[in-house]
């Protein structure tokens, strides 16, 4: 035996291990409908987060606008509003495809420096209130997602970055190297570094794919103006969650709304604040606990606290245990109206 | 041929190549799952290419390279797995145990080494072809087979790296 068949032979053998081709046939229709889903939800920041819708019906005079003419930038946010919590958003692009408007802003409250927007389409807005593949596949949207680069923050910058982006750079952004996706896939995507923060640009085919996410990176710019807010803030946590961080989350379609703390560190936990009709009183199970939280009727289901607020709007809380869901539930601050202008803008 | 008749014919063999390429056969698993499904999407435009099969193994090389990126993991055949692999019976005595201590080597190497091994000795793919799928020059190609070679000739017997049988 020589050596090109010694090492072909222990190929071989290693090729004896691959898994049984039924299984995974049997599991792909499975997977190929979870991954447009994952794909899309995965530009939903926080939303994908929590495994659950984040859009939630919209009262009138909190709907985005409808077709038209975008509005221009609504320009910077207003200071958070007393009782509030509050993320800064990071970057912006100046240029976006025509048609698109803020969708979602996800910010990052603590040391993590993090950020998702999402402009998109009415296309999408009514995608993300049914979840129906067939129109996402229509429908126009642009992420803009930030996040620290962990690798870098230990071993320093290296050049080219390969491990970070995910690929050889094979396009610049201003100065930088960068990583632009296969340009067939279902969403275009550039990646690149500055500051040992990872900047993600994602474009959807309908939104121009591949030129208009390089033209979109290219326009990114930093953002000191802008701010994700939720209207409420927790008062009580436990002694866990002392030092973690959270991601803050803001979204919208033409119809509905949610905000929400999730946890970025430590155990998972999210609260959150939905409008009226998310959560349909059809889809109550007779076994949730029923129990009483601020003075209302709510219900608990594996560790998840859903009440209905006097306004209507719906107060969710995924916590550790029932206690610790109570007591968040109970000491929270519901503060004013989250500020909302920039739905809708560009 | 239709998605449904490759995953028909051709499935197992993809499955065999990711997991030479990976040497974990859950990663290729998730491997080959997620390339089917990014392909599915557009498989009339990969149906329509001259060698469909080889665009697929160039997804799944580059998905393996990526996902060793992200998740770090290091990933060692067992040797109980190995054994069970291979009924030892069936082997030569001498044989076997070079082959099984090259086999753990093989899955020791680097990411990018492994799979310039695999693409030329499991895919029969000459350095050029090599150099396209990773992405790189055939120089770098040559680097990889070299450093990997070196490293398991360590594991071969004098008279197999002379090519004495």
């Amino acid at each position: 035996m020589n050596e090109h068949d010694a090492i072909l032979a222990a190929l071989e053998r290693i090729a004896t291990q691959a898994p049984p081709p039924d299984r995974v046939v049997a599991n792909l229709s499975a997977r190929i409908r979870a991954h447009r889903q994952r794909r899309a939800l995965l530009t939903l920041g926080g939303a994908a987060a929590v495994g659950v819708p984040a859009f939630i019906v919209l009262r009138p005079d909190q709907a985005g606008p409808g077709p038209g003419p975008a509005p221009a930038s609504a320009g910077p946010d207003p200071s958070p509003r007393p009782g509030n919590t509050w993320a800064p958003m990071l970057f912006r692009p100046t240029w976006l495809p025509d048609g698109v408007t803020e969708v979602s802003r996800v910010g990052h409250k603590g040391d993590e420096p993090g950020q998702s927007r999402i402009w998109a389409d009415d296309i999408y807005r009514r995608w993300a209130e049914t979840f129906k593949d067939e129109t996402l596949r229509e429908s126009r949207f642009v992420g803009v997602d930030v996040k620290r680069a962990a690798e870098l923050a230990t071993r320093g910058p290296v050049s080219p970055p390969v491990d970070v982006l995910g690929g050889e750079p094979n396009t610049t952004v201003g100065d930088h190297p960068a990583y632009v996706t296969d340009p067939d896939d279902d969403l275009a995507e550039v990646t690149w570094l500055v500051d040992n923060l990872l900047i993600k640009v994602t474009v959807s085919p309908a939104a121009g794919g591949y030129d208009a996410a390089l033209r979109v990176a290219r326009s990114v710019v930093p953002d000191r103006t802008s701010r994700v807010e939720v209207g409420f803030s927790l008062r009580w946590l436990p002694a866990r969650f002392g030092r973690t961080g959270w991601r803050v989350t803001s979204s919208v379609t033409a119809t509905k709304w949610s905000q929400q703390l999730v946890s970025l560190h430590d155990d998972f936990m999210v609260v959150g604040l939905h409008s009226p009709g998310f959560f349909p009183t059809s889809d109550t199970n007779p076994d949730d606990t029923q129990i009483t939280v601020r003075g209302r009727q709510g219900t608990l289901s594996d560790g998840v606290l859903l009440v209905e607020l006097a306004d209507g709007s719906w107060l969710r809380v995924g916590a550790g245990n029932r206690t610790e869901a109570v007591r968040i539930a109970n000491d929270l601050i519901i503060g004013q109206p989250a500020y909302r202008g920039w739905v809708g803008t560009r | 041929m239709t998605f449904d008749e490759y995953l028909a014919t051709r499935v197992s063999a993809l499955l065999r190549f990711a997991t030479v390429v990976a040497c974990d056969p859950h990663l290729a698993e998730d491997v080959v799952q997620d390339v089917l499904v990014r392909a599915h999407g557009r498989w009339s435009r990969i149906a329509a290419m001259e060698q469909p099969e080889a665009y697929l193994k160039r997804m799944v090389v580059n998905e393996c390279l990526r996902s060793r990126r992200r998740t770090r993991r290091t990933v060692l055949l067992a040797h109980d797995s190995l054994d069970a692999a291979s009924p030892r019976l069936l082997d030569h005595a001498g044989a076997y145990g070079e082959r099984d201590d090259l086999a753990r080597r093989i899955a020791a190497l680097p990411p990018k080494q492994r799979a310039v091994v695999a693409l030329r000795y499991y895919d029969g793919r000459t350095d050029a072809e090599i150099a396209e799928y990773l992405g790189c020059r055939e120089g770098t190609v040559r680097a990889h087979a070299s450093r990997a070679l070196a490293t398991l000739r360590a594991a071969l017997s004098p008279s197999t790296v002379h090519g004495r049988s």
